[in-house]
């Protein structure tokens, strides 16, 4: 980062003489100071290493005083606190129900509502996963967080998926009650999404 | 003299016990032979034969190390470099961002709209991990769900295509590439800890020599291009796609939109130079007219 200015002794025929090796405009470039660096008093080198002087040129690895004195202000700070994260994830807001721009739903429906309820996860997504280890043909849909009657809810999901897939003979299904989950053999998520957007989940 | 000369073994026993400090697992060992202690057998006078029997090479299981092929340079040390990795330590990758995705962080409130979207806004909301270490330069924008984008958002990313800077003017939003060098790339994700520091904010370092090109190309919109044709640009690529460009001035939140950072600025309205402490909740400036030289360069 910071180049050290080394003037090169060389002994020619019993006179010492010195070679300034960094030139002016690269000792000038070089001059970078920032809090907690050690600085190169530059002009003081140069005159101490003169063209005839023998001796190295004393240097200062020490900051000027001058950088210590700053100026305290609180007039930006608001620019600061833009820059401040959230402590938590933020709530969206948004009529029960509406649909956004991106596909997301409000959700509308309440816990009494249903013989179950279904809220939504931490991020305010639904809680439909597909479990899938790529080297394996398995996949596993899994819907969480399922409170009240589960296997309500579970006889719902496979009426529902009969009636799309009518050439499937077996819906093999999973229902995980002290989990609150209920997982379905195959890759189901749009459809279960679905399912509980118009419930209002 | 009968009681002493017929000592039981019980009594020698008990009298031990009376003796020997208390029991614990620092003095208590394992019976002989309790445990096996396998010994890995090498060669022929190991002395175990890894289940293979013993006698001849072929049924010692002396393997030799993995990829050894019995003197010749093995194939791989036989290629010192590939052509395809050429200069692979010089390019920087980005995390991909969908038009989709990032319309939804807003519609869910995720992403703050009222402050210029860049580097740090989209690290606040916890979704995604930079590493610029790893050589990961930021944040590029990717096609997926730009029909959809209805957000009107002044947003700086480090690549954007042309169909991504379209649908981002069409809703009267701006967009800007911006390059960030690593250590400017590690203050602006994480800023708490770099204010933590307690080190003066650096001055962003210019792109290297293969990106310098693209962020000074108006058609990228780039940070280092012209205003004036960025300005012309807009109003090209408006009549390519066939959208009319809103207008800034009519539209609420025109500050915000038209809120832009120095190329050297790493934070919207902080300096180089600058040391903002948290816990006191002050900024402090350099007075020495050297530093302030230094830092407004």
């Amino acid at each position: 980062m910071i180049m050290a200015l080394k003037p090169c002794v060389r002994q020619l025929g019993g006179v010492a003489q010195v070679w300034r090796c960094v030139s002016r405009s690269i000792a000038h470039q070089t001059y970078r100071i920032t809090a907690g660096n050690t600085c190169h008093d530059i002009n003081d080198a140069q005159k101490a290493a003169g063209p005839t002087s023998a001796r190295l040129p004393r240097l200062r690895h020490t900051i000027p005083e001058s950088y210590e004195k700053v100026e305290v202000s609180t007039a930006e700070w608001s620019y600061v606190e833009r820059l401040l994260p959230l402590k938590s994830i933020p709530k969206p807001t948004g009529n029960p129900g509406e649909v956004m721009p991106s596909g997301w739903v409000v959700p509308s429906a309440k816990p009494g509502d249903y013989p179950y309820f279904v809220p939504r996860s931490a991020n305010h997504m639904l809680p439909v996963y597909l479990l899938h280890k790529p080297i394996l043909s398995k996949h596993v849909t899994s819907v969480k967080h399922v409170q009240g009657d589960i296997f309500a809810l579970s006889e719902e999901l496979r009426e529902h998926l009969t009636q799309l897939l009518p050439s499937r003979k077996i819906i093999n299904m999973r229902v995980h009650e002290p989990h609150q989950m209920i997982q379905i053999k195959g890759q189901f998520v749009t459809e279960l999404k679905e399912f509980l957007l118009k419930k209002g989940f | 003299q009968d009681e002493v000369m017929t000592s039981s073994g019980t009594e020698k026993a008990l009298s031990l016990l009376r003796r020997l400090p208390r029991v614990s697992i620092g003095n208590l060992g394992p019976n002989p032979g309790a445990h096996n202690e396998k010994r890995r057998g090498r060669g022929i006078y190991g002395g175990k034969t890894h289940g293979a029997g013993s006698g001849g090479s072929g049924q010692r299981q002396n393997f030799m190390r993995v990829g050894y092929e019995t003197g010749n340079t093995p194939f791989y040390l036989r290629f010192s470099y590939q052509t395809y990795y050429k200069g692979h330590h010089l390019k920087l990758s980005y995390t991909p961002l969908c038009m989709g995705k990032l319309q939804m962080m807003i519609d869910t409130n995720r992403l703050r709209c009222d402050v210029p979207v860049d580097v740090t806004q989209l690290m606040a909301t916890g979704l995604f991990s930079i590493s610029p270490q790893q050589k990961e330069g930021g944040f590029m924008l990717e096609n997926e769900g730009i029909d959809h984008f209805k957000a009107t958002i002044n947003i700086e990313v480090q690549w954007a295509n042309e169909a991504v800077i379209a649908s981002v003017e069409r809703n009267g939003g701006f967009i800007t590439t911006a390059y960030f060098d690593p250590l400017s790339l590690t203050a602006a994700i994480k800023p708490v800890e770099f204010f933590g520091r307690g080190i003066a904010i650096p001055r962003r370092m210019l792109p290297p020599q293969h990106l310098i090109d693209y962020y000074s190309d108006p058609k990228n919109r780039g940070y280092l291009a012209d205003p004036a044709e960025v300005a012309r640009e807009r109003f090209l690529l408006a009549q390519k796609y066939g959208y009319e460009l809103p207008d800034v001035n009519a539209s609420p939140n025109k500050d915000i939109l038209l809120e832009r950072k120095d190329p050297r600025q790493i934070f919207f309205g902080l300096e180089p130079g600058w040391v903002v402490n948290l816990k006191d909740k002050v900024i402090l400036k350099p007075t020495d007219p050297e530093l302030k030289e230094h830092f407004a360069s």
